[in-house]
């Protein structure tokens, strides 16, 4: 089977290694990285709970093949939390808005939030639903997610 | 208890922020899967793809010859009898050589390798000889004298049977200004966790088997594997990790018995990690139910009798079908008060998946079909279906059909008056004739009521154990914090009892070296039964501090208090099904729902949802609204989108993109209203809310279709095409 | 997921080449029908070959009169884009309705194309746009209508060493407007139940031409030609009342006669038989609004 040299920078830091041509980004994240945040739901793309973002966009990583990512640059849930565990806005708002429940979504969905803020800084909550509309959410029913990430949205855009 | 409740702290009914939501929200959390141990092994298992059939043999010797592969083990390696089960002990947790595999996702045989790829690989290179034997596929023909039997050492695939007599139905039925009947079915339901099952387990250096995993019930798992293995209890530790979402699922055995084995034989590491659709295939579902529900009611509206059956589809394996089948005969009549009542109950095995626990436990299916029954009366008998609901609610001093007399804490009525009133304000009502383009717009209302703790005479009872200082304290407690927020819980009503600031109450993880059992998280019992133990504990604990003044020595830190907590007890139903106290408590709820209906197509779009839940006392607010928006859309997901269907007990598809749970743009709004009648044994008044949430739902929704474009949809799920072919256009 | 072979190729020759070389390779690049199906064993490919990037691929532009769109264009540079949403309206709808922002920017039109699903939603959209698409192969091209391109499920026209280019639709012409529609389940991440794009032109009020393409009704998106002939030469006074209006039992008869659905997990053919004739008229319905506002 076919293995691959890649280099990609992921949460900031670079990185280098070979893998399987059958090898997912996702598989790499978690087990050649221990990226852990980096949730399996599915690995089919039905659920979202993998969601990292790719070259600016988020993506399902299980459905990136990690050889399609050499030379790319990877935001993980790991990454998205500040040097001595500062949170970043979105996490904070889904801590206070109660949009945390199992967490087993939730970095995705933070993922999701993060890219969606990242080029349109005042969504509405339809443009936010829709922007979340491919991660799964089985405990809280969408409204508390939704809240969050308006609240990080006004927050961002006017952190006095 | 005393009566009042002493406003111990403003962190009471407040929204404290979840003490495990940063490390959710960083991805630190780790569940099973998450975690790597050095020298450790990937186990994986071989599942039947028959729904029936007798295992002739199983060949392992090229699987055990793959590279990477270290050991591999059917059946034939456990020790006799090696069966589990939360009933009773009737599955195996890998198949025998003249044994059986009951439905399709039975498991076979077990690897472990090196990689996940190699125990892939593995399963593929096992060879099984399976001789095909006749599917049982519907409930009435496995009652038949000459169906195959799904477990052949029983006589019979009815597994249960229950009789409820209440007053004089025939009587009853005469007293009747107006008599309906109807039949109403729901369908086999995934709980669709984001997190498939998982679990690691290895040897210690004392030999003990050490679990991590993501369960329900820690003392449950290790009693079923040390039963299962031959091994005495106190061979297994269980620490249970972060979980990904339960409803019920995480109650019975998943990985932990295999995994367990799969350690104790290699003497490895071995981590077992589910695959989505090993998870759909492999863990149980919610029963389905087939009823018959025959109604008689006075022309003012009043109930006189109901004569009900109910037919629940066990599958394969027992699991906790018997109690699920007692819990749906004690709430049969729903929210309301019916004089007469006859029941009639049966549960049968069929070769379709185990079914199992499932968020509401036997209390949806009945509460569906007696919501429907109400509005349908209503429809007929020209009554406001508010009004109709107001004259037959459960109140205090109610007595219900299995003749027990309510005596408090029964928020049926306000939350009836709650949701409606909210409803009011909104502008939902029904009878509106409402259009837009080809949709029809309709707005329908349900009650629910579901009892709370395990009941029916089971000693529900949780341990806790405090330790404080003056300054800060922990909390030793065995709960699942399955996602609804429980931890938290335990930490506000601990600060609150020792006066602390919250972020000084930790919560110890939930390891059974350390912790003591609280049972599991089900039945919407932890906030009562657990709560009143950390309650009772952490008062002594205050008590002991105080007792020691103002500069204590540092030898008499920590205080500890340990309470075992018993909730008050509660009676099984005799051979009439009477009991005069099933459950120390129930929850009531009353959803308004407004939605939408294209003529042409059947398709419905839930517009906005008015949820009311009466919980007793909400500890913290947030956590419980949480409870209410999500209950209401897996509820949502049940009434008119999920199945995960069978044909001759092969399902159709076991992905997430063919069981199709609403996504954020299904999701209407939710307004929740939360309701507190207190309930006097109840820590601060507090009762359960977990699974009340997804009770008045279908029923509801039913009510809105039949606003919107006139017909009744007596079946789940309310797809388009129920919906087109009762308007008579297909 | 099951091992396979992956070859990331630098540019179209090379590609040409490794197709002429292993002509049973797989292509992939957004993979996001891809790894589902080798996840699920319903793909076993030998040798999996990547495009992902190549250039050339990519782009939407006017050439000759065509709107040329590069096979590698995501759904959502497809929805988004101003030249897709002018003069092929019911494309960039059609990419709007598939699945989710997530799979929507990596999902390709070629690799949607390829896997030949009947329930495909920008194929019925391309369809009823008149597309030819542009196949290559190594010292070889040809171009072909979509319509004898898919086959079957799963099944396309290209022959062994054979890739798809690029895809042309006809620029929009005065007085033309096109349309999409789709059923799911749900309203992300849905396979269709049914859909259904209509693209139509007007010239004084009367219908001059009209293609009406529908999908998950048929084993390929497929064109509704008794519907269609049933509307060319109508005026838009006839459709809206009268015997022969779209919302007649006449013509609503006329599109179920088209389509030939089966029954599968996501809903019975009865089923789908009965609702395509109002997604039908809905879908033309919007083409007209769009047309007259051309015309």
């Amino acid at each position: 089977m076919s293995s691959h040299d890649i280099s990609l920078t992921v949460n900031g830091q670079a990185r280098a290694a070979t893998v399987a041509g059958s090898m997912t980004l996702l598989q790499f994240l978690r087990e050649s990285l221990r990226l852990t945040g980096v949730k399996d739901g599915c690995a089919e793309g039905d659920c979202g709970a993998c969601t990292v973002i790719l070259n600016g966009r988020a993506v399902k990583s299980c459905l990136v093949l990690a050889a399609q990512a050499d030379g790319a640059d990877v935001l993980t849930i790991e990454g998205l939390t500040g040097p001595e565990g500062a949170l970043h806005p979105i996490q904070q708002a889904f801590m206070e808005m109660g949009a945390v429940q199992c967490g087993y979504c939730t970095p995705g969905m933070v993922m999701t939030a993060k890219a969606l803020l990242d080029v349109n800084p005042t969504p509405t909550r339809e443009e936010i639903r829709v922007a979340i509309s491919g991660n799964l959410c089985r405990c809280t029913g969408y409204s508390k997610i939704v809240s969050a990430i308006e609240l990080a949205a006004r927050r961002l855009s006017d952190p006095a | 208890m005393s009566n009042d409740f002493p406003e111990v702290s403003d962190l009471i009914g407040g929204r404290a922020i979840r003490i495990d939501a940063r490390e959710k929200v960083t991805g630190q959390a780790q569940y099973p899967a998450d975690l790597f141990m050095p020298g450790m092994l990937y186990g994986r298992v071989l599942r039947s793809p028959h729904p029936h059939a007798r295992i002739r043999s199983i060949d392992l010797s090229e699987a055990r010859a793959l590279p990477g592969v270290v050991a591999a083990f059917c059946g034939d390696d456990l020790p006799e009898p090696g069966l589990y089960g939360l009933n009773f002990a009737d599955q195996s947790p890998l198949a025998r050589t003249g044994g059986k595999v009951r439905f399709v996702g039975d498991a076979v045989a077990a690897v472990a390798a090196e990689t996940p790829q190699a125990a892939e690989a593995a399963l593929d290179l096992i060879r099984v000889d399976y001789e095909l034997l006749p599917v049982v596929s519907d409930m009435r023909a496995a009652q038949l004298p000459d169906a195959p039997l799904v477990h052949e050492n029983r006589p019979r695939n009815l597994l249960h049977e229950v009789r409820l007599l209440h007053g004089d139905p025939d009587a009853g039925f005469a007293a009747a200004d107006l008599i309906i009947e109807g039949s109403y079915a729901t369908p086999l339901v995934d709980h669709a966790v984001l997190q498939p099952e998982a679990g690691l387990a290895y040897i210690g250096d004392d030999g003990r088997v050490n679990l991590w995993v993501a369960t329900q019930w820690s003392d449950e798992d290790r009693r079923q594997i040390a039963e299962a293995l031959s091994i005495p209890k106190e061979r297994v530790r269980e620490v249970v990790t972060a979980i990904g979402g339960a409803f019920g699922r995480r109650e019975d055995i998943s990985v932990q018995i295999v995994v367990c084995f799969l350690a104790l034989k290699t003497g490895r590491p071995v981590k077992l990690v589910y695959s989505r659709t090993e998870s759909m295939l492999a863990s149980t579902k919610r029963h389905p139910f087939e009823m018959r529900y025959r109604t008689g009611a006075t022309r003012d509206g009043k109930l006189t009798a109901m004569e009900i059956e109910l037919l629940a589809n066990v599958g394969a394996y027992a699991s906790t079908s018997l109690v699920v089948l007692n819990t749906a005969v004690t709430l049969a009549t729903g929210a309301y008060e019916v004089p007469n009542v006859r029941v009639e109950a049966k549960a049968v095995h069929t070769n379709a998946p185990v079914t199992g626990a499932f968020r509401g436990f036997g209390s949806n299916q009945p509460n569906y079909a007696v919501e429907m029954v109400m509005s349908k009366l209503a429809d007929a008998l020209g009554i406001d279906p508010v009004e109709l609901r107001r004259r037959n609610i459960l109140r205090t001093g109610s007595e219900m059909h299995t003749g027990e007399v309510l005596k408090g804490g029964v928020g049926a009525l306000q939350s009836l008056e709650a949701a409606a009133a909210r409803a009011a304000e909104l502008g939902l009502r029904p009878g509106q004739h409402k259009t837009s383009g080809r949709k029809r717009i309709g707005v329908g209302l349900a009650c629910g009521c579901k009892n709370i703790g395990y009941s029916l005479g089971w000693d529900d009872h949780a341990g806790a154990l405090v330790e404080a200082w003056p300054d800060r304290a922990v909390v030793k407690i065995g709960v699942c914090d399955v996602g609804q927020g429980s931890n938290t819980v335990w930490a506000q009503i601990a600060a609150s009892a020792l006066n602390l600031p919250l972020s000084s109450v930790s919560v110890a993880r939930n390891d059974s070296d350390v912790v003591p059992d609280a049972g599991s998280s089900s039945a919407s019992r932890q906030t009562f039964v657990s709560g009143n133990a950390v309650l009772q504990a952490s008062l002594e604990a205050a008590e002991k501090l105080g007792s020691l003044g103002p500069n204590p020595p540092e030898s008499a830190l920590p205080v500890i208090a340990q309470v075992t907590y018993h909730a008050p007890k509660t009676f099984p139903l005799d051979t009439k099904g009477q009991s005069e106290r099933p459950s120390f408590g129930y929850g009531f709820g009353c959803q308004v729902v407004e939605l939408e209906v294209d003529q042409d197509t059947g398709d419905v779009r839930v517009l906005r949802v008015v949820a009311a839940h009466d919980v007793g006392r909400a500890i913290n607010m947030t956590n419980v609204e949480g409870q209410i928006e999500g209950g209401y859309l897996m509820s949502q997901g049940y009434s008119l989108t999920e199945e995960y269907s069978l044909k001759d007990g092969r399902p159709k598809a076991a992905t997430l993109a063919a069981y199709v749970v609403p996504t954020a743009l299904d999701a209407p709004e939710i307004i929740p209203v939360v309701v507190e009648e207190p309930d006097l044994s109840g820590p601060l008044g507090a009762k359960g809310v977990g699974e009340m949430t997804m009770l008045p739902t279908p029923g509801a929704i039913g009510a809105a279709i039949h606003d919107a474009v006139g017909v009744w949809i007596d079946e789940l799920p309310m797809s388009p095409e129920r919906i087109l072919r009762a308007m008579k256009k297909l | 997921m099951p091992e396979f072979d992956l070859l990331i190729v630098k540019d179209l020759r090379h590609l040409l080449e490794s197709l002429a070389l292993r002509p049973d390779s797989r292509i992939v690049a957004g993979a996001t029908d891809f790894v589902p199906l080798v996840g699920a064993g319903k793909l076993k490919p030998s040798q999996a070959v990547d495009i992902s990037r190549l250039e050339e691929l990519r782009g939407i532009d006017n050439k000759d009169g065509w709107l040329r769109i590069g096979a590698l264009t995501t759904h959502e540079e497809a929805a988004v884009s101003p030249l897709v949403r002018r003069s092929a309206t019911a494309l960039a709808e059609a990419c709007l309705s598939v699945a989710d922002p997530h799979i929507r920017g990596r999902a390709t039109l070629g690799g949607n194309l390829c896997t030949s699903s009947p329930a495909a939603d920008s194929v019925p959209a391309m369809l009823a746009l008149g597309a030819e698409l542009r196949l290559l192969s190594l010292g070889a091209e040809r171009r072909i209508p979509l319509a004898s391109f898919l086959l079957g499920p799963g099944k396309t026209a290209l022959c062994p060493g054979e890739m798809l280019a690029e895809i042309y639709l006809p620029l929009s012409q005065s007085g033309s407007g096109s349309a999409f529609i789709k059923l799911g389940r749900r309203r992300a991440m849905a396979i269709s139940v049914a859909n259904a794009a209509a693209w139509l032109c007007l010239e004084k009020g009367t219908i001059a031409d009209v293609r009406l393409a529908a999908g998950s009704v048929g084993p390929t998106v497929l064109r509704c030609a008794k519907a269609e002939s049933a509307l060319r030469g109508r005026t838009l006074a006839e459709l809206r009342s009268g015997a022969r209006a779209l919302g007649g039992e006449e013509w609503l008869g006329i599109v179920r006669e088209d389509v030939s659905p089966i029954d599968d997990v996501r809903a019975s053919g009865a089923y789908r038989k009965q609702v395509m004739a109002p997604l039908a008229q809905r879908v033309v319905e919007k083409a007209i609004e769009r047309a007259e506002r051309e015309e």
